[in-house]
């Protein structure tokens, strides 16, 4: 389209740095970012200097305070704007719109991922500011040697989780589904992945992950994996049989009453970064067919693979053929690698300010292959479209983190049903005249009346069609 | 069969769509000089509130067009002659039709103020209504906004988005008495004025002042107002100067029941057009997306040889206005009384006479259409149609309940 509005040709300009026109911050917003500043100060200098070690407290409290505090000061300053839609400005803003904060942020996520991956030596000045949390939350020092690195590193997504989904609770604060689905994975984060997880090991048990379960926990049925749990004994095996029940009886019921959404925007932790660090990121997802093709490829790819590589473990180890051990090794590896590190961790959160918030859970998560397979041939779950009234503004397909183009249904007067929703539910909160609704109720009456026709030119005329 | 469209908005693309589904050879134009990609006009607001970009308003992707063999031309429609069956283009010289719909929708009515000529006075309707308020507001601070209207209350969240103090001057007592009751007016007062709008009801405007461009607003009563920038939302009327004396035309171009003009082979549906004979609940002249929707299908449908009379069925409207959500059903103004329900934030009236109800009007609260019709189509009851508001329903999971 050459005849931009203004708003959009100067855009290019506006997304270099801070020159957001929508965006006034006000003066509790302002200290909010200043304690964020001092808090990233404090890791860069623990970083690049011996400071840090020498100092673990004060510079742990200035690193987890400022971002902690500074975060959460920052997101109630969105109290002062009153409850409603914001997305003013999302479209021009340096930091949402792929402008010149997004890109840093991006590259430094990015560089984070690859640092703690690939080389987690260069991660050991941040070590000792981990050190006294660790001490206190799994009785043990922070080190390279006893996974002192993903200690840290859990730490920090907790901590993200929690600061940003105060942001997310204050600006979705008019909408109790989004309320409360928000509380839920802030929960399942901190409890159940943080505290509850290192709590056992400080009782000398197996680290548990009660939400977290095969594929997703992808070598969790892998045979040195099931040797190992049996060997921990009763809680080790009790894990393995809720690893079975959680995939094969929880997971299809729950998602044929409730779609695969009670486990991507309000258990799991990856949808619980993605609902709350990645919320200012969810518009960036790709809306072409391209990308919807790219997935369904993708995704179920993930899942043949990782359901191939763990049969074939089996086989290799039950029937002891050692070329076949050998081939089941590379395969599981190289799934660890490319899949569990590169796809999930650098790709899946590095780079949220490019490429949105979901793209792991869209391309890569064979957890949501197999509840989307789920959802879209055996559930109830679906987004309901409200008669004629779609006016094609485009706000659902714009803010579905999914990619997911909603008009495309609503203006038809469709329902939605696919098998990529994670049913975060913005579709229908950002639609100005209320078209969309999410439904899992039994299809009797209003729903059921929703299917005559809401205005008989409208029927007569296939309009929607 | 080459059938013209003249407008690209929703009733010109509807039409054409409805031209392609029901005839697969029809060589279907789409004439528009306001942009090649049709967009949702009703998203225009959110384009300056950086909500959306362009883009993202389209109301078809690109490849739509090619797959429907719907050609775009990209031109201003000068005059018609129905007689040669030729439209005179400003670029492209003379199209031929063999049918042909006029779709080119309202301008914006500006009152005849001293000073209603200055920079920085418009209304807003068209992508290049957009483009000038981008260009003339860039400095501006304090802005003022003419018209309760819908448009009027757009432009009013728009400016605020920037930072803008707004001004908004009302002629009526009350927040758009004709539609709304004094409980419902009252909300949406509020929902304004909770975004910092000066919300002046009872204002009337005597002229615009500035040198070249408008720099303040004087009311009635002889406040001066500063305004750098002056939106008015005071209304549109028909965009059918063009035409001359091609076809008949009032306030808007007439036509029939089934939306044709007086000049054969030529249909007119949407804002411009004026129903000789409007159905029941429709009035001559509705400058709304919805029944332009309708009415661009059923003159595409007559221009493909399926002729079908436009009868809208029950009334439905929508709008927002900042962040309360307006769903109206039916006739909520006429003759009858009011069963009405406010918590303070959320409204929801039933008007109902003789027994039945009417139509239904809801403030902050999602309503299903199929449900509300139903009670209107089929004169349910009140008290029925109460015990039914749970299936009329629609709003999200864990909302609060209507506590009656």
């Amino acid at each position: 389209m050459p005849d931009l509005p203004l708003y959009n040709a100067r855009a290019d300009a506006d997304l270099a740095l801070f020159s957001n026109p929508a965006f006034r911050p006000t003066g509790v917003q302002k200290l909010g970012l200043a304690l964020v500043g001092l808090g990233l100060a404090a890791f860069v200098v623990a970083l690049a200097s011996p400071f840090g070690a020498a100092h673990p407290v004060p510079f742990a409290l200035a690193a987890f305070g400022g971002l902690g505090l500074g975060g959460v000061v920052y997101g109630l300053g969105g109290l002062a704007a009153p409850a409603g839609v914001r997305n003013e400005g999302t479209m021009v803003s340096s930091n949402e719109a792929r402008g010149a904060v997004g890109w840093a942020i991006g590259l430094a996520l990015t560089a984070l991922y690859v640092v703690l991956y690939f080389w987690p030596a260069g991660l050991a000045g941040l070590l000792p500011l981990a050190d006294p949390l660790s001490r206190l939350m799994r009785d043990q020092p922070a080190t390279l040697g006893n996974g002192g690195q993903w200690f840290l590193y859990t730490t920090l997504y907790t901590l993200a989780v929690a600061v940003m989904g105060v942001r997310a609770l204050v600006r979705y604060r008019h909408s109790r589904y989004h309320v409360i689905r928000t509380l839920s994975v802030m929960f399942f984060q901190t409890v159940l992945a943080f505290a509850l997880p290192f709590f056992l090991v400080t009782l000398q048990q197996p680290e548990l992950y009660v939400h977290y379960t095969w594929p997703l926990d992808y070598d969790l049925f892998f045979p040195w994996r099931v040797a190992e749990l049996r060997a921990e004994g009763q809680l080790g095996v009790a894990m393995l049989v809720w690893g079975v029940v959680m995939i094969a009886v929880a997971t299809p019921v729950l998602t044929y009453f409730f779609g695969k959404r009670w486990y991507c925007s309000w258990v799991c932790g990856c949808g619980g970064l993605a609902e709350t660090a990645g919320d200012p990121y969810r518009h960036l997802s790709d809306k072409s067919l391209g990308a919807w093709k790219l997935e369904r490829w993708l995704v179920h790819g993930v899942l043949a693979t990782i359901t191939a590589a763990t049969l074939l473990l089996w086989v290799a180890a039950v029937a002891e053929v050692g070329w076949l051990d050998a081939v089941a090794e590379t395969v599981s590896w190289l799934y660890g690698l490319l899949i569990g590190s590169i796809f999930a961790g650098v790709v899946g959160v590095g780079f949220y300010p490019l490429l949105g918030s979901r793209v792991w859970c869209r391309f890569g998560c064979p957890m949501a292959a197999i509840l989307g397979l789920q959802q879209r041939f055996f559930s109830r779950f679906r987004i309901t479209t409200n008669g004629g009234q779609c006016i094609s503004c485009g706000q659902c397909s714009a803010y579905c983190e999914m990619g997911i183009d909603v008009k495309w249904y609503a203006q038809r007067g469709q329902n939605v049903v696919r098998a990529s929703c994670v049913g975060c539910g913005v579709c229908a909160t950002v639609c100005p005249r209320g078209v969309l609704r999410l439904e899992n109720g039994p299809d009797v009456g209003g729903a059921s009346r929703a299917g005559r026709p809401v205005n008989n030119l409208i029927e007569d005329l296939d309009i929607l069609a | 069969m080459h059938v013209v469209i003249v407008g690209n908005g929703i009733a010109g693309v509807t039409a054409a769509r409805h031209v392609r589904k029901a005839d697969a050879e029809a060589h279907v134009t789409l004439v528009s000089d306001e942009t090649a990609t049709p967009f949702a006009r009703t998203a225009l607001m959110y384009v300056y509130m950086g909500v959306l970009t362009r883009s993202h308003t389209a109301l078809y992707e690109e490849r739509f067009w090619a797959e429907n063999r719907i050609d775009r031309v990209v031109d201003r429609a000068l005059a018609l002659d129905p007689d040669r069956q030729r439209l005179a283009l400003r670029n492209g010289g003379d199209l031929a039709y063999d049918r042909l719909l006029i779709a080119t929708g309202s301008v914006p009515f500006l009152p005849d103020w001293p000073g209603a000529g200055l920079d920085g006075v418009q209304g807003l309707y068209h992508l290049q209504d957009l483009n000038r308020m981008e260009a003339a507001t860039v400095e501006v601070e304090r802005a003022a906004v003419v018209g309760g209207g819908l448009i009027g209350v757009e432009l009013a969240e728009m400016l605020r988005t920037r930072g803008v103090d707004v001004t908004f001057l009302v002629r009526e007592e009350r927040y758009l008495p004709r539609v709304f009751s004094e409980a419902e007016s009252a909300l949406v007062a509020d929902a304004i004025r909770a975004h910092g709008v000066d919300l002046r009801l009872g204002a009337e405007v005597d002229r615009v002042e500035g040198q070249g461009r408008a720099e303040a607003v004087v009311t009635a009563d002889a406040e001066r107002i500063p305004a750098g920038f002056v939106g008015v939302g005071t209304g549109v009327r028909p965009n059918v100067g063009w035409l001359g004396d091609a076809v008949e035309a009032d306030r808007g171009v007439l036509v029939d029941a089934a939306l044709r003009t007086s000049a054969a082979n030529v249909w007119a549906a949407g804002d411009c057009a004026q129903l000789r004979e409007p159905p029941v609940g429709a009035r001559a002249v509705e400058p709304i997306w919805y029944t332009a929707r309708l009415q661009g299908a059923t003159a595409g449908l007559g221009m493909a040889g399926r002729p079908l009379a436009y009868a809208p069925g029950v009334f439905f409207n929508s709008a927002k206005f900042f962040d309360l959500e307006w769903q109206v059903y039916g006739a909520t103004s006429t003759d009858g009384d009011d069963w009405e329900w406010t918590d303070g934030r959320r409204g929801l009236r039933i008007r109902h006479a003789d027994g039945a109800v009417r139509g239904v009007s809801a403030l902050g609260v999602r309503l299903r259409q199929a449900v509300c019709t139903q009670w209107v189509e089929e004169e349910w009851a009140l008290d029925r149609a109460l015990t039914d508001l749970d299936a009329a329903r629609f709003d999200p999971e864990f909302a609060p309940a209507l506590t009656l």
